[in-house]
């Protein structure tokens, strides 16, 4: 008997407690459920695999390469320095459940939220939603940024692995709330994309809503953003290698500066100190390539073992996707957005700086572009160019406020580099972690509860129409 | 064999939609292909090893217009409708 629980403990450590071999799997089975090969399944194993080991060696890299920079700046002027970036988040997140072997844990917590979902799309006549999230890339990084938020305010002293309790409310607050925010903003997508049948669902859907109802009282829709041209240079940005590489070097190197080049070990025979923090922070750009190509892999596969599930499950959901598919409706607004977000979290970075906060945030490429991009889509459409402008900028505010905040109550283990930044990440979970400090598991359970009346509500407002929404039955 | 490449951004949210949604497409319309998605950043240096290139309509000037592959820019990447009728247009 012994040996039969040993065996199984050997197999849930070994295995399913090893991340890209669980993923793996279940890639395989969903590859095998949908009818494929089993070669097919097995390369969706191996593709699956593969990209995850990539994955991490670009967030190995990214920690090595700021970790000593982040290091000096504590040591000279006692400020911690964080960069507000998803994939700065979700490094921080692996690599540090990596340390509390809680990585497999992730996995988990993805799989419980998408299970959730599908479960109250299922019941849509009591729960009231319409939508299911599919897109890859932001389930595995938010799962992996919830597990590693709540563990640390709930569970991080004793450095044990997360608890099963904590996994599973985990799950369920992150299911719950890519249900209840992708439906939320249907109504609002079908107004940008004139119909187009799809919802957002990705890190700034609360915060798009707000500026799609806000958009209106701040400025007319009359003056479309879509009528003004934006300076031609920008365009350079559309190249995320170009992009990552140039706001880095804007950020970092302008803190390299700031500690000196007695700070640095270089080899001064070979480099100039500028060519030195060119390199340096060109290395950003490297290791997020070599992320996003492992990403890429891995969440490629994943999608399609899902899709095909979630297609075989529930005809007529309303897709939640990428948040950049409402681009190519008002192409003007995300540059409008980058922008005037941009002034706002230097605004923002420079008051922490003038208030001497202990913790200094690093814009990040991503969140400039992306989230406040978003944002100035939907606000343009309520209350045009005026709207575009004031919205990102206030939400630049708020993205580096809200994580500075929220990232003083992370700080500590070595192993975290930054935070998500997204507009959501700045406020709704800024506010769960923070509170969940204080009191513990209560605090997401009861987020789960209210987050779930949302959509009665919305469903009240307009009873006869709001399933008409959907795709054909 | 119609070689596709999807890109977008980042190369990980609307490429890998357009991609699901190209192959659905092709499919239907007969054409055997390989469909692959990157970044806009990586797919300019690419897309000479392709017939076809889509992207979101705003990113197609990132593209050289003579180049071998064919560039299609898509304003709804979830109609398929919209992908068919720009796609046939570009083979023809």
């Amino acid at each position: 008997m012994d040996f039969i629980i040993q065996l199984f403990l050997d197999f849930v450590n070994k295995f399913l407690g090893q991340a890209p071999l669980l993923l793996g799997t279940v890639v395989f089975i969903g590859y095998i459920l949908l009818g494929k090969k089993v070669y097919e399944a097995l390369a969706g194993f191996v593709k699956t695999f593969v990209g995850f080991k990539i994955l991490q060696v670009g967030t190995g890299g990214l920690v090595s390469t700021f970790r000593p920079i982040i290091e000096s700046l504590s040591q000279k002027y006692g400020i911690e320095a964080l960069v507000i970036d998803p994939y700065f988040g979700q490094t921080s997140a692996t690599e540090f459940l990596t340390t509390v072997n809680s990585l497999a844990f992730v996995g988990y917590v993805m799989m419980i939220a998408f299970a959730f979902n599908i479960l109250l799309v299922a019941f849509r006549k009591y729960t009231k939603i319409r939508s299911l999230f599919i897109t890859g890339h932001i389930m595995y990084q938010q799962s992996a940024v919830l597990l590693w938020a709540l563990y640390w305010v709930i569970e991080g002293s004793g450095r044990q692995p997360a608890t099963v309790q904590l996994v599973i409310i985990t799950g369920l607050l992150m299911g719950t709330y890519w249900s209840v925010m992708s439906n939320l903003i249907i109504e609002a997508t079908q107004e940008v994309t004139d119909g187009a049948g799809f919802t957002v669902g990705h890190q700034q859907m609360f915060g798009a809503w707000l500026a799609y109802r806000l958009g209106g009282k701040v400025g007319n829709k009359e003056h479309n953003v879509d009528h003004v041209e934006t300076p031609g240079f920008l365009a350079i940005l559309n190249d995320n290698v170009v992009a990552n590489a140039l706001i880095m070097t804007i950020f970092i190197g302008t803190i390299m500066v700031l500690l000196g080049k007695e700070t640095f070990a270089y080899d001064e025979s070979k480099y100039f100190f500028g060519s030195y923090i060119w390199e340096t922070c060109a290395f950003f750009a490297v290791y997020i390539t070599i992320l996003l190509t492992g990403v890429r892999m891995f969440v490629a596969e994943l999608t399609a073992s899902f899709q095909g599930i979630s297609d075989k499950l529930l005809q007529g959901s309303v897709p939640a996707v990428d948040c950049a598919v409402t681009f190519g409706f008002s192409p003007q607004a995300p540059t409008f957005g980058f922008i005037f977000g941009f002034f706002g979290q230097l605004v923002a970075i420079f008051t922490l700086i003038l208030l001497k906060s202990p913790v200094l945030i690093v814009a990040g490429f991503i969140c400039l572009f992306f989230d406040n991009g978003t944002l100035a889509v939907f606000a343009n459409k309520s209350g045009g160019r005026r709207a575009a402008a004031i919205i990102p900028f206030i939400a630049g505010l708020i993205q580096v406020f809200g994580s500075a905040l929220v990232l003083t109550f992370l700080v500590g283990p070595p192993e975290v580099i930054g935070w998500m930044g997204m507009f959501d990440w700045a406020t709704l979970f800024m506010g769960t972690t923070i509170i969940s400090k204080y009191v513990g598991i209560a605090a997401p359970v009861a987020l789960i509860v209210l987050m779930l009346i949302i959509p009665q509500v919305q469903y009240k407002r307009h009873a006869a129409t709001y399933f008409t929404t959907m795709r054909d039955e | 064999m119609l070689k596709v490449l999807a890109a977008c951004g980042n190369g990980m949210g609307s490429s890998l939609i357009i991609k699901m949604k190209i192959e659905k497409v092709l499919k239907a319309m007969g054409l055997e292909c390989e469909v692959h998605h990157a970044s806009v950043g990586q797919a300019k240096a690419e897309a000479v090893n392709f017939d076809l290139v889509l992207v979101s309509e705003q990113l197609v000037k990132e593209f050289n217009p003579k180049g071998k592959a064919k560039i299609v820019g898509l304003i709804n990447l979830l109609s398929e409708e919209e992908i068919r009728t720009k796609v046939e247009k570009a083979l023809q």
